[in-house]
C-alpha cells in the first residue's frame, strides 16, 4: 500500500483504485488506511467537483512523515518514480 | 433493490462515530463500482470493516506488546538456552530446586539479556529496528506461546503435588525445559503459514516447503500431545513416584 501510495505522492487515490493496484481486498485495505491515518502517515479529503448523482469519494496520499516513513522502509526507490514510467519516446538529450 | 449497498449501510451505522467517516468512505466507492460480482466482493470486505473497525487503542497496545516481546522474549529464550548446559551439568533426570545454579544462571541471563536486547533495540538505525522487530517479536509471540501453553500444566504440577510445595521433591525444570520447546517450536514453524493466509497470498505458492512444515509441524504436535499424555497422570496428582 506504502508502494502504490508513493508512487505518485502528490496525487490522490481513492479506496477502489488502491485495491485494484495492491490486488489487496477491501477488507485488507481499508484496516491499513485507518492505521496509516491514526499514524498521520496519510492525509484524507473528500471529493470535490464531481457530477450529479453521485456521492464524493473518500480521497488519499502520503504525508510528508508518510513518504519519510516509506522511504526508510525501502519502498520508495531513490530516482523519481517518473523515471520508471514506460515512456514512448526519449526525452530531450536521451540517446 | 441494490442489496450490496443495502447491507454495507447496516454495517457502516454500526461504526463507531470516529471512524463514521471510513464508513461513508467505503459507502461512496461502492457507488463507483458497477459490476455486480466485484461489488459483492467489496462489500464483503468492508463490512468486516465496519463491524471490527481497527481501534487506535488496541493499535498502540500492540506496538507496545511488539515493543516488549521483541525484547523480553527473546532474552527469555536465549536465557533458557544459557541455563540448558546448567540443567544437562545438574541431570536431566534429576529435579532441580529453587534456589540452585541453574535458576540463578536463568534469572541471570534473563536480565543480562533483556538490557543486551533493549540497547539493540534502540541503539540501531531508525530503518532496522522495524525489521528486526518483526523478527524478534515473532522469536518473543513463539516464547511467550510456550510459556502460556506449559503454566498450567506447571501449576498443576505444583498445586497437586504437596511434596514439591513442601520441598520434600523439588520441580522438574528439565521436564517443562522440553515440554516448553514443543510449543514454541510449533509456532515458529507455523508464522509464515499464518502470515501468508494474513496477507490473502497462495500457501500453495511453494508447495515442497508447504509440505515439510506441515510434516515438521505435525511431528511438533505429536510430540507435544504425546508428552503430555505420558504426564498427565503426574500433573493430575494421582501417580506416585511419577518419572
Amino acid at each position: 500500500v506504502l508502494r502504490s501510495l508513493a508512487e505518485d505522492p502528490t496525487g490522490w487515490r481513492h479506496g477502489y483504485d488502491l485495491c485494484q493496484q495492491t490486488g489487496l481486498k477491501a477488507g485488507t485495505l481499508y484496516p491499513i488506511l485507518i492505521r496509516l491515518a491514526d499514524r498521520n502517515w496519510l492525509e484524507t479529503t473528500w471529493e470535490t467537483g464531481i457530477s450529479a448523482g453521485r456521492p464524493p469519494r473518500h480521497l488519499y496520499r502520503l504525508t510528508a512523515t508518510g513518504l519519510e516513513q516509506a522511504r526508510e522502509a525501502g519502498v520508495v526507490k531513490a530516482r523519481s518514480s517518473k523515471a520508471g514510467r514506460l515512456r514512448l519516446r526519449p526525452r530531450m538529450g536521451e540517446s | 433493490m441494490d442489496w450490496p449497498a443495502w447491507i454495507l449501510a447496516a454495517a457502516v451505522r454500526r461504526m463507531p462515530d470516529e471512524r463514521g467517516a471510513w464508513g461513508a468512505a467505503m459507502q461512496a466507492e461502492l457507488a463507483y463500482i458497477r459490476q455486480p460480482l466485484k461489488r459483492w466482493q467489496f462489500v464483503s470486505g468492508c463490512v468486516r470493516v465496519a463491524l471490527f473497525p481497527p481501534d487506535p487503542q488496541g493499535s498502540r497496545m500492540n506496538a507496545w506488546l511488539k515493543h516488549w516481546l521483541s525484547v523480553f522474549g527473546p532474552a527469555a529464550v536465549l536465557a533458557l538456552v544459557f541455563a540448558a548446559p546448567a540443567a544437562v551439568e545438574h541431570g536431566w533426570d534429576q529435579p532441580i530446586r529453587l534456589g540452585n545454579l541453574t535458576v540463578g544462571i536463568l534469572t541471570g541471563g534473563w536480565l543480562i539479556f533483556a538490557v543486551i536486547f533493549t540497547l539493540i533495540v534502540y541503539r540501531r538505525p531508525t530503518s532496522e529496528p522495524q525489521r528486526m522487530r518483526e523478527g524478534l517479536m515473532v522469536f518473543g509471540a513463539a516464547a511467550l506461546f510456550g510459556v502460556l501453553a506449559v503454566g498450567p500444566f506447571a501449576f498443576m504440577e505444583v498445586y497437586n503435588n504437596p511434596r514439591i510445595r513442601s520441598g520434600e521433591f523439588a520441580f522438574p525444570y528439565g521436564l517443562f525445559h522440553g515440554m516448553w520447546l514443543f510449543p514454541t517450536m510449533l509456532f515458529l514453524a507455523a508464522t509464515p503459514i499464518v502470515r501468508a493466509v494474513r496477507a490473502e497470498e497462495s500457501v500453495l505458492a511453494h508447495p515442497i516447503s508447504l509440505a515439510l512444515r506441515i510434516a515438521l509441524l505435525t511431528l511438533l504436535a505429536a510430540g507435544w500431545l504425546f508428552m503430555l499424555w505420558d504426564q498427565m497422570p503426574c500433573f493430575l496428582g494421582g501417580v506416585p513416584g511419577c518419572d
